[in-house]
């Protein structure tokens, strides 16, 4: 089982956001197969250090399957093939010996690349500021336990928060569609108590932002729900297209944040 | 800047798909209307050409309106179907060199595009034919006195052509193909998804598309080996 690995690499270089990219291939050789899939990648960039060529840049942080902001499309599938897991999670011991593996940024109009497989991801940031919290005054903090919740709304608003918004969604969608990122947003918030004053708002806010992003529309491919390394269910896109229905067509001026203060 | 609540609801991407939706649901409810009067041809001429003046003249109060809203509905859907998908393919500029899923859907939802504009085709070969009569004289029978279309004669005489029967018949596989995924996403669309019910969603819309296009299929493959009977 010990036995060393050989891939060709095939990365996508892009200076920046108005260069043309294209493949780099790089051979690598004797890769434990325990070795991670980004530790396989700063290899192959310690490799490029050597020869004096530029890395390649891509994006990680906590390398624990937690943070989501490691982001890279392997062999086709937004963190690879492993279900449930970020790319991060994923280890070379899943590669057949030899394989060719392609790698490639998540490709969407609202994430432009950056560089080779960095993208800019604050469209989501942007989604988030249009209505994704929940206002809290100042004063005493409440007592714990005094806001009663369901056990099954506290369950299902903590699947939905389980998202970490790396974009997988939103790169795995043919379309390119955000609504597995935003349902979870906005079902997350809407289960719980603290977020029924801002609930219509919310949504429509959170829903005219993303479609303003160049987001693309939904069609039930369900490949986001496949992607997401967080296993988020499009149980909560259904939830948020009745909760959007209903709010935009019947809420109030002021619920929809259309007038008034605030 | 307060935007009118119906327009904001009709120009949002929830929006435009509930409406794709909703008109979905209510061209396939008619589907099984038109189905199940189209099994009267088994009856042969004189029941099926009474039940065509049935709705012609005799309902003709009810079937006028009605047929304004499904050309409505239908425009509505194929209108929206090809906007959505401009800006689809627009949410993605670069695409990827290599392609995967791992969706456990079946191929059907992939392949909605291509088959409802088939079947853009299909409508514009089907409605000239059989509802207007452009492309032959529909002949007229007489039953107890009263004059009407012979439209079981007309059906025969076009479902005698081998292409003609082939051309429907790869219709209604394509039509397989938009309802297997079109009826249990209308119902997604709409916000009906619980794990409770999603297998008989799942089970209940391919069993529906099976029985359409089944119905339909058998009855022009019967029509075909009507010749010269």
């Amino acid at each position: 089982m010990n036995q060393k690995l050989s891939f060709l690499l095939r990365l996508w270089r892009q200076k920046d956001g108005n260069s043309q990219g294209k493949f780099q291939e790089i051979r690598m050789k004797d890769i434990p197969p325990d070795m991670s899939f980004l530790e396989m990648l700063d290899e192959a960039n310690n490799d490029l250090i050597r020869k004096g060529e530029e890395p390649v840049a891509f994006e990680s942080d906590c390398r624990e399957g937690i943070c989501g902001t490691c982001s890279l499309v392997v062999n086709g599938l937004p963190h690879g093939s492993d279900p449930g897991t970020t790319v991060c999670q994923l280890f070379m011991r899943r590669f057949n010996d030899g394989a060719t593996i392609t790698v490639e940024p998540w490709r969407a109009k609202a994430f432009p690349v950056i560089k080779d497989l960095v993208t800019d991801r604050s469209a989501f940031d942007q989604i988030i500021s249009a209505g994704g919290f929940v206002s809290v005054n100042t004063g005493g903090a409440p007592d714990a336990n005094a806001t009663a919740i369901r056990k099954c709304d506290a369950d299902t608003a903590m699947d939905a928060a389980a998202c970490i918004g790396c974009g997988a969604c939103v790169a795995a969608c043919p379309n390119a569609s955000a609504m597995l990122f935003v349902s979870a947003k906005v079902s997350h918030l809407g289960h719980l108590p603290q977020g029924q004053p801002e609930r219509e708002r919310r949504v429509v806010r959170m829903v005219q932002k993303m479609d303003e992003l160049g987001f693309g529309n939904c069609s039930n491919r369900y490949e986001c729900e496949a992607a997401c390394p967080k296993e988020i269910s499009v149980e909560h896109i259904a939830r948020m297209n009745r909760d959007y229905g209903f709010a935009s067509l019947l809420g109030t001026e002021r619920e929809r944040g259309n007038s008034g203060a605030g | 800047m307060a935007k009118n609540p119906v327009t904001a609801y009709l120009s949002s991407s929830i929006g435009r798909k509930q409406i794709m939706g909703l008109s979905g649901v209510y061209l396939y409810f008619f589907l099984l209307v038109h189905l199940a009067g189209n099994i009267g041809m088994l009856s042969g001429a004189e029941h099926f050409n009474s039940y065509a003046y049935l709705l012609l003249h005799t309902l003709k109060e009810i079937i006028y309106p009605v047929e304004c809203t499904l050309v409505a509905a239908f425009l509505l859907h194929v209108y929206l179907g090809i906007k959505v998908t401009i800006e689809n393919r627009a949410a993605r500029p670069e695409r990827y060199a290599v392609n995967a899923s791992k969706a456990k859907q079946g191929p059907y939802a992939k392949y909605m595009f291509v088959s409802g504009m088939w079947l853009l085709i299909f409508v514009l070969v089907h409605v000239p034919h059989f509802r207007m009569g452009l492309y032959s004289e529909i002949g007229t029978v007489t039953y107890d006195g009263v004059e009407m279309r012979d439209l079981y004669g007309a059906a025969m005489h076009f479902f005698a052509k081998g292409w003609f029967t082939a051309f429907y018949v790869i219709s209604f596989l394509f039509l397989f193909n938009h309802l297997a995924h079109g009826v249990g996403s209308s119902l997604q669309s709409v916000g009906l998804n619980h794990p409770r019910y999603n297998a008989a969603i799942q089970f209940i819309s391919k069993a529906y598309a099976v029985v359409i296009t089944g119905g339909f299929t058998a009855i022009a493959i019967w029509a075909y080996f009507q010749r010269g009977v």
